[in-house]
């Protein structure tokens, strides 16, 4: 009864922020600005893949919407697989693109409340693509900061994405959440930039004085365990 | 004002991120590639991001307005919630209003999420639409989480708000036990009343108005006439919030125990309003009881019972904390002319065995059961066929009960099973 305007579905701000943001991190890691468009494309296909889902509830239009947002995304994805060639190995784009698919799924949502599980599957698909454009990315001077904005990306997607559907459970779609999203986003935002900033700081201050990679490795290796420890 | 937190969750939302620093960073090193170990810095910060921001506080003053206080049935009230922060920082509220659990919204969401800073505030709307009774909104949920969403602190909001429309129900049938002052119940003693019941030779000290004259004229007897007395009764409204009594028929649809507090303010306006006194008892979480009374301060006090005591609110209990000693201590209290309505969906037997007990010690008991059955699977099947037997047992052992289908009316229940009582 009192439950009757009550839709339990991922909040928009979040899944619409966290397929933009996928989108622009896998985008970031190719240098050309042909692939770059076609992986933006792909973006944009999957964003219309997810608003037919979110509209299917109304109209069954919808669901025509979402097969046509996801032809268009998947081919604009293959397009930019198949162009990747020089400097960028396929399997960067391909699992990107895959990253972005899901994370549209899971807050569309596919089924039901929309899906943590799905949604942070694609943001782990967008974190190996950063983990293959590093290994591809080693010459490209640009590389640190390509690589960098992959990652942050993953980070924001699964931030936004698992916030929306945590929204979405407790307070519903139809209901005004985007200044908690907002602000919540800007306190990510604010992580990621500050840690990404000192990953690169280091990281060039390493390579300008010739620092030894394994000093570096160790050195963070004790960061890592340092904060692991904390955290618990 | 909120109260204290009921509870602190850590959320785990950020669990993952250690396991991308550790793969970033194990297969750089491996691997000799710099830029690997430069992805899991980003990962590095959001493990320490969860553990740098605190516990929220939260200090919130909800105020509610609705367009209006007394509509018609079926009219839409558009309610207006206003939340005012009063401590700090809060970059993460999320609010769910507690609409009164048998009234439904039409338009807009009672939900709202925000962040708030020092003293700012946010307000937001939504209708609902009016049925008869009176209907008192519920403790609202708030939820707060810090800025990185890693601590959740779940606490309850309480603004006294009221939709009053038209009374629900009239006239309520009491069974006949009666205390000695005057009131509703008819008794089988003759003396003064309206209903006639006998005739006595005259004897000194009665009444002179009570002398039958006609008699008198016709045969020289004096004979006096005896009505039936009415005396006012005490009344306890029994709700039963114990754990199994929060059935309902959904997820998001009220329990049983909401009906059941729904309906005990109704029969407790209407018996206030003739003369008899009652009171409410709670068997749940712990044993609450507002003994029989009458008057305005009573009446507030039961309002403010049935509303805020945590016995009685919409969510159930997570552990099953009654025991039995609830029982004997609602027994040690009633006076032996109190009868017992009893508030129950009757989901299990041993609230019966209650009824039965309590009847048998003297005190007549009553039952309003709201039907919340159904039929779609199996298992709501028997729990159907279950419940049916327990009313019959319940007729057996002579306790009427009203099987209230709660998409009726009470009012129209009640009248129409109180006619089958007497009938």
């Amino acid at each position: 009864m009192s439950g009757s305007s009550f839709v339990r579905r991922p909040t928009w701000f979040g899944g619409v922020g966290s397929i933009v943001v996928a989108t622009a991190g896998v985008a970031g890691l190719t240098s050309s600005t042909e692939v770059a468009g076609a992986v933006v494309g792909a973006g944009v296909g999957f964003l219309v893949l997810y608003l037919g889902l979110a509209f299917r509830y109304r109209s069954p239009v919808g669901w025509l919407v979402a097969l046509v947002g996801l032809a268009g995304g998947g081919g604009a994805a293959g397009y930019a697989a198949a162009n990747a060639g020089s400097g960028l190995s396929p399997a960067v784009v391909v699992f990107g693109a895959l990253g972005v698919l899901f994370v549209s799924l899971g807050t569309a949502p596919l089924s039901g409340e929309g899906s943590r599980r799905l949604s942070k599957m694609g943001c782990w698909m967008v974190f190996v693509a950063a983990l293959l454009g590093a290994e591809t990315l080693q010459s490209d001077p640009q590389g640190a900061v390509r690589v960098l904005g992959a990652m942050v990306a993953a980070v924001l997607a699964w931030d936004l994405s698992e916030n929306s559907v945590g929204l979405g459970q407790q307070i519903g779609r139809q209901a005004r959440t985007r200044r908690a999203e907002a602000t919540h986003a800007f306190g990510s935002s604010l992580v990621a930039l500050a840690s990404a900033s000192a990953g690169y700081a280091g990281y060039s201050y390493a390579a300008g004085l010739d620092i030894p990679f394994d000093a570096v490795v160790l050195m963070l290796g004790s960061v890592v365990l340092l904060v692991v420890f904390l955290y618990r | 004002m909120t109260d204290e937190p009921i509870d602190v969750v850590r959320t785990k939302r950020w669990r993952g991120m250690a396991a991308m620093a550790l793969i970033a960073g194990g297969m750089g090193v491996v691997t000799d590639r710099p830029l690997m170990v430069l992805v899991s810095a980003v990962a590095i910060g959001f493990v320490a991001y969860p553990s740098l921001t605190g516990r929220p506080e939260v200090d919130l003053d909800v105020e509610r307005t609705v367009s209006e206080s007394a509509p018609a049935h079926g009219a839409e009230v558009e309610v207006n919630v206003t939340l005012r922060n009063r401590g700090g920082l809060l970059s993460d509220v999320r609010f769910v209003d507690g609409v009164p659990p048998t009234l439904s919204v039409s338009e807009g969401t009672p939900r709202h999420a925000t962040s708030l800073r020092p003293g700012g505030s946010t307000s937001f709307s939504y209708t609902v639409v009016a049925k008869r009774g009176r209907h008192s909104f519920v403790p609202a949920t708030v939820l707060a989480r810090n800025l990185s969403g890693s601590l959740e602190v779940e606490t309850t909001a309480y603004a006294d708000t009221l939709i009053d429309c038209a009374s629900d129900i009239g006239d309520t049938e009491l069974r006949k036990q009666a205390t000695q002052y005057t009131g509703r119940v008819l008794t089988d003693q003759g003396g003064s009343g309206v209903e006639f019941h006998g005739a006595r030779e005259y004897q000194r000290g009665d009444s002179i108005s009570r002398i039958d004259w006609k008699r008198r004229a016709r045969t020289g007897e004096f004979v006096t006439l005896k009505f039936r007395e009415e005396k006012s009764a005490r009344v306890m409204l029994v709700i039963d919030a114990r754990k199994e009594a929060y059935v309902a028929k959904g997820e998001d649809e009220p329990s049983a125990v909401a009906y059941d507090i729904y309906a005990t303010e109704q029969l407790f306006m209407s018996l206030q309003t003739s003369r008899d006194s009652v009171g409410v008892a709670v068997l749940g979480r712990e044993f609450t009881w507002v003994p029989p009374g009458k008057g305005d301060e009573h009446t507030a006090r039961t309002r403010r019972m049935l509303t805020t005591h945590p016995s009685l609110t919409p969510a159930p209990p997570r552990r099953d904390d009654f025991d039995e000693s609830q029982l004997d201590e609602l027994q040690k209290r009633l006076t032996n002319d109190t009868q017992i309505i009893l508030l129950s969906p009757l989901a299990d037997d041993f609230i019966v065995d209650v009824a039965r007990r309590i009847d048998a010690h003297g005190n007549s008991v009553s039952v309003i059961s709201p039907d919340l059955t159904m039929e779609d699977t199996p298992g709501q099947r028997l729990a159907r066929v279950e419940r049916d037997a327990r009313l019959s047992d319940l007729y057996q052992s002579e306790i009427p009960v009203v099987d209230w289908e709660v998409e009726k009316p009470l009012a129209k229940v009640l009248a129409h099973t109180t006619e089958r009582w007497s009938g």
